[in-house]
């Protein structure tokens, strides 16, 4: 790659996930070295995947819980039955707290995940397509410290929405109090 | 009259503001000469080198904290070779750089430490220079949310369960290939959101 042409996005974001092939990755890496326009760009890449694999992913399936426990995580478990109402204390004691979500269809075929501040409303968050543990019937919402700086209310209502194979929806619903300890 | 101090000072900023537009090379011969601008020539230097650095160590560390590690050493090796006069092509850093950086990641990778640890008088010069913006998690929360449900998924499994492009495509019954155009379209997304306002 001359100086004079310069990397197209999808090569950075390639190069980034480690999914160039040798030789391409080898001509990117003189050229980023190189180019400040290009780093510049790659830059913004980077930005945006690490501050992605900072957020941890929001919900996961039981196995991705144990490769962060094998990671050194320090985890905590607590379980909400649909309808209830519950403080989730979060602190410099722990990296994640984990909120067993129970009575999930564990059959359903597809469930969607949204979460709404109480006072208005706003969405913080919606996944589609969300694992659910199919031996207790949970999806496992990870809440992490660091989302203390979050300047949405921390009082919130999640929604689990699943659709099971004939096409019927059901919803539970969870109110959750984050406590952010210093 | 102006003090010998604010001389000094002015003089400093003076040399600042020349060598922040000069090339590589330049500022090469400046810091070899060793002369008054040698020492916002080394600053220029590194800001110029930090993010390329750190984009090397993320690709292959995997880990921002060891990007950073990797960035003040590969910094400091340019700074004491550029006063010795021993990068043989000025016009050239950006190779001697990329060849440092193989080196310590080498190192890195097979010792699996960290870095030699840095003078004191040096780290000043070199830190500061590497960190990142931080990040406005609201924001990509939201802007992740307005994703499109393949998009999305994607993304997460990519870079919150660290997948390769061909798990993720025998987990959605898809290609590797479409897996890369999802990818990176839906980062491309994200960054007209997030520079929009997160809305």
């Amino acid at each position: 790659m001359s100086a004079e042409l310069h990397a197209e996005w999808a090569d950075l974001v390639d190069y980034l996930a480690g999914e160039l092939d040798a030789g391409r990755e080898d001509a990117l890496e003189a050229h980023l070295m190189a180019c400040e326009r290009c780093a510049a760009e790659a830059e913004h890449v980077a930005s945006l995947t690490e501050g992605i694999r900072s957020l941890l992913p929001p919900l996961a399936s039981g196995r991705t819980l144990e490769a962060l426990r094998r990671r050194g995580l320090r985890i905590e478990e607590t379980e909400l039955l649909p309808g209830s109402d519950r403080k989730a204390v979060l602190g410099p004691h722990l990296d994640v707290l984990v909120l067993r979500l129970r009575g999930v269809d564990p059959a359903a075929v597809s469930a969607t995940f949204t979460m709404r501040t109480i006072d208005t409303g706003d969405v913080v968050l919606q996944l589609h397509d969300v694992p659910i543990d199919p031996a207790s019937g949970s999806v496992l919402l990870l809440c992490s410290p660091h989302y203390a700086s979050l300047s949405t209310s921390p009082d919130v209502v999640a929604r689990v929405t699943t659709r099971d194979g004939a096409g019927a929806e059901a919803v539970s619903e969870y109110t959750i109090r984050h406590v952010f300890q210093e | 009259m102006l003090s010998a101090f604010e001389t000094e000072r002015t003089a400093w900023y003076g040399h600042a503001v020349t060598v922040e537009r000069d090339s590589d090379g330049d500022l090469l011969r400046r810091i070899a000469g060793g002369g008054p601008g040698a020492a916002p020539a080394e600053g220029v230097l590194c800001r110029r080198f930090a993010p390329r650095i750190r984009l090397y160590g993320l690709r292959h560390l995997r880990s921002p904290d060891r990007a950073r590690d990797l960035t003040q050493s590969v910094l400091l090796g340019l700074l004491e070779a550029a006063r010795s006069g021993r990068i043989r092509e000025p016009d050239h850093v950006d190779r001697f750089v990329l060849g440092t950086c193989r080196h310590f990641v080498q190192r890195m990778k097979h010792a699996d430490h960290r870095t030699l640890p840095l003078p004191e008088d040096e780290i000043s010069r070199v830190t500061g220079v590497v960190e990142p913006r931080p990040f406005d998690t609201a924001a990509l929360l939201r802007c992740l949310s307005a994703l499109e449900q393949r998009a999305q998924r994607v993304v997460l499994l990519s870079y919150t369960e660290d997948l390769a492009a061909d798990e993720i495509a025998r987990r959605l019954e898809t290609t590797a290939g479409n897996v890369r155009v999802l990818r990176h379209r839906a980062l491309a997304s994200l960054r007209r959101c997030l520079e929009g306002g997160g809305a």
